[in-house]
C-alpha cells in the first residue's frame, strides 16, 4: 500500500461561510489515517499551483476522506471549485498523530483548528470535554455532530451570535477541574495556540498543539516547514505537526 | 537500448540524478521507489559542522516555482558519514556527496575526507558566501572559483569532481570554463535563481531571510538556455538541471547539451517522479528508434 494515491472527488459542499467539506475515495489501496495526520493535496494542472498543499484529516471512513477547505489563495480557490468526479493525486497519511492519553481529554479547537481536532473529538467520543471557539455562528461547522458525539461541549463566538460569547480562553477554567489528570489537545489561530500553551504550560498540564506552516514536500525532505523547538529547529512535517506544547518555542 | 553514460569515472545506468537538497539522505523517498533505479542519488549539501538553517518561513511559491531559504540546515560531515552515508549504501547507485564551505579550507577539508570515503563524486556547491572574502560566494567572483578549485582539485585524487554552478552571474561560461581549467571533471547547473516575493497585505518578505532561491518550472527555459551555452563553451560533461518535471522537460537538457540531468523541485510534487523521467526517456527513444542516449547529447537542430 502506497502514501500515494490517486482520488476521486465525491463531493465539495459548504459547511460553513467560506467552508467546504471535500470529501474523497480511493482508486487505489491506500493507509487509514489517525486523528492529527495530514494529506497533500493537488490543487492545480500542469504544475501551475506547483505544489500540493497540507489538509488535516477532518474525518475517515472506510475508503473515503473528509477535509475542511476554506479558501485562502490560489491553491485552495482551485481546490474548493473542484467538483465530484475530478481526479487528484494525493499523499498520506503524513505526519504524528495526536498521542491517545489515558487522562481526561480536553479538546480546545479555535475556527479552522476544529479540521484536525474533530476525527480526535469522535475517538474519544463521551470523554471528550470540548471548547469550540470561532468568530460568529456562520464561522461554525457540525455543531450537532459534535454536540452528540462530545461528552461535553462549550461553543463561543467573539460576537456571541452562537453559544457564548468570548474566546476559549475564557471559558479553559470550566474544564479543568483536577488540573492534573487532564490533557489538552489543541488546535487553532497562532496567537490562540500560544495562549493555549503558555496557560497549560504554567498550571503543569500535559498539552499537544497541531501546528501549520507553509510545505513543499511534506515528506521531510525540503526542510521549509520547520518551527523552533527546545531540541532546534523540527519539521511540522515529520516530527510534527502535532508537538507537545512545552517543547515548542513560543515567541 | 543505451542509457548509460559516464561522469568523470563516475558510470551511470541512466543519466537521471536527483538534485541536491531535493531528496534528503534518501530515507523518506525509499517507500515510494526503489532507489536502485536512479543513475545517482545526490545528497543535502554537507558541510563540516552540522547546520541550524534559517528561521521560518523559509518557503514560498510563486508562478510555476518555489522561492526556498533553507540555510543549509544538514547533519555536518561526521553525521553524514556515520547516520547516513550506510544507509544510502543499500542501493545500487552512485552517491555524490554535495560539499559546503565558508573557506577554501572547510572545502579542502570536508572533500579530502570523502575522497577516501565510500562515496562516487563530489559536487561543489560554490553558492554558499566566502566568509573570509566578505561573503561573496565563490560562485559568483570566478578568479574566487579558481582558487578554490586549484586547492581541491589537489586534494581529490580518486573521486569525480562536479562544480555546481550558480546562474546569478553575467556569463556563466566564464565560471564553466574556470571549472574546465582547473580540472574539473563536470559541471552541474543551475542552481536556483536568486529571487524574492512580498506579500503586499503585510508587506513583508515571503520567507524570513529576505531573499532566496527560485526552483522549478519557472526557471526551465533559463536553464535550458545556460546547458546550451556552456555546452558550445566546454568540453565536460554537463549535469542539467532546473525545473525538470518530465521527460520531456529532461530530454531539452539533453538536447541542449547535458549528458545527465538532476530532478529536484519535482521531488517535493511527486516522490517519483524521477523514476517516471527515466521510465519516459526509455519510451521516447524506443518510439524514435534511439539506440544510445548519447545520441540526443547535444542534438538540438539549428
Amino acid at each position: 500500500m502506497s502514501r500515494s494515491f490517486k482520488a476521486e472527488i465525491i463531493y465539495n459542499r459548504e459547511v460553513a461561510r467560506n467552508i467546504k467539506l471535500f470529501r474523497i475515495h480511493f482508486l487505489t489501496p491506500a493507509m487509514n489515517p489517525e486523528p492529527g495526520q495530514f494529506y497533500m493535496l493537488q490543487t492545480g494542472q500542469f504544475y501551475d499551483p506547483l505544489l500540493k498543499r497540507p489538509f488535516s484529516i477532518f474525518d475517515a471512513d472506510l475508503n473515503e476522506l473528509s477535509f475542511l477547505v476554506r479558501e485562502t489563495g490560489r491553491g485552495t480557490a482551485i481546490l474548493s471549485h473542484k467538483s465530484a468526479g475530478n481526479i487528484i493525486d494525493v499523499i498520506g497519511p503524513l505526519g504524528m498523530s495526536y498521542p491517545i492519553c489515558q487522562k481526561q481529554p480536553v479538546i480546545i479547537a479555535g475556527g479552522m483548528g476544529i479540521a484536525s481536532l474533530f476525527s480526535l473529538i469522535k475517538r474519544f467520543s463521551e470523554r471528550a470535554k470540548v471548547i469550540y471557539g470561532a468568530g460568529t455562528a456562520q464561522d461554525i461547522v457540525y455543531r450537532d455532530e459534535i454536540e452528540s458525539t462530545a461528552g461535553d461541549l462549550i461553543i463561543s463566538t467573539d460576537d456571541g451570535s452562537a453559544g457564548r460569547k468570548g474566546n476559549v480562553m475564557d471559558f479553559i477554567n470550566e474544564f479543568m477541574n483536577g488540573e492534573e489528570d487532564v490533557t489538552v489537545y489543541t488546535c487553532g489561530p497562532g496567537v490562540m495556540l500560544k495562549k493555549v500553551a503558555e496557560f497549560c504550560i504554567r498550571k503543569g498540564i500535559e498539552c499537544y498543539v497541531s501546528l501549520e506552516q507553509n510545505m513543499a514536500c511534506g515528506l521531510g525532505s525540503c526542510l521549509g516547514c520547520v518551527v523552533r523547538t527546545k531540541n532546534g529547529y523540527q519539521r511540522v512535517c515529520k516530527e510534527g505537526p502535532v508537538f507537545s506544547a512545552s517543547d515548542i518555542i513560543w515567541d | 537500448m543505451k542509457l548509460d553514460v559516464k561522469i568523470g569515472k563516475m558510470q551511470m545506468k541512466n543519466p537521471v540524478m536527483t538534485a541536491s537538497g531535493t531528496f534528503g539522505y534518501g530515507q523518506e523517498y525509499a517507500e515510494f521507489f526503489d532507489l536502485s533505479e536512479l543513475g545517482a542519488i545526490n545528497v543535502k549539501g554537507i558541510s563540516l559542522n552540522p547546520m541550524a538553517g534559517n528561521p521560518a518561513p523559509r518557503i514560498c511559491e510563486t508562478p510555476c516555482g518555489m522561492i526556498n531559504s533553507i540555510g543549509l540546515q544538514n547533519v555536518g560531515l561526521e553525521g553524514f558519514l556515520s547516520e547516513k552515508l550506510p544507509y544510502l549504501r543499500n542501493f545500487r547507485t552512485n552517491i555524490v556527496a554535495n560539499v559546503l564551505g565558508n573557506t577554501i579550507d572547510e572545502y579542502i577539508e570536508i572533500s579530502e575526507r570523502l575522497d577516501s570515503e565510500d562515496i562516487d563524486a563530489i559536487e561543489l556547491n560554490v553558492s554558499c558566501p566566502n566568509v573570509k572574502q566578505g561573503g561573496i560566494s565563490f560562485g559568483v567572483d570566478f578568479l574566487q572559483l579558481r582558487k578554490l578549485l586549484m586547492a581541491v582539485r589537489s586534494v581529490v585524487k580518486k573521486k569525480t569532481l562536479i562544480v555546481k554552478l550558480s546562474p546569478n552571474v553575467t556569463d556563466i561560461r566564464i565560471f564553466a570554463r574556470t571549472a574546465e581549467d582547473e580540472g574539473a571533471d563536470a559541471v552541474s547547473m543551475i542552481n536556483t535563481v536568486m529571487a524574492m516575493s512580498i506579500n503586499v497585505k503585510t508587506r513583508k518578505s515571503r520567507i524570513a531571510s529576505m531573499i532566496g532561491g527560485l526552483s522549478g518550472p519557472a526557471i526551465r527555459p533559463v536553464a535550458v538556455r545556460m546547458v546550451w551555452e556552456v555546452h558550445n563553451a566546454v568540453k565536460i560533461p554537463i549535469i542539467g538541471m532546473g525545473g525538470i518535471m518530465t521527460y520531456e522537460d529532461a530530454l531539452e537538457f539533453i538536447l541542449a547539451g547535458a549528458t545527465s540531468v538532476a530532478v529536484g523541485t519535482a521531488n517535493f510534487i511527486d516522490p517519483i517522479s524521477s523514476l517516471n523521467i527515466i521510465n519516459g526517456m526509455r519510451e521516447y527513444m524506443s518510439i524514435n528508434n534511439v539506440a544510445d542516449i548519447h545520441d540526443l547529447i547535444g542534438g538540438v537542430n539549428e
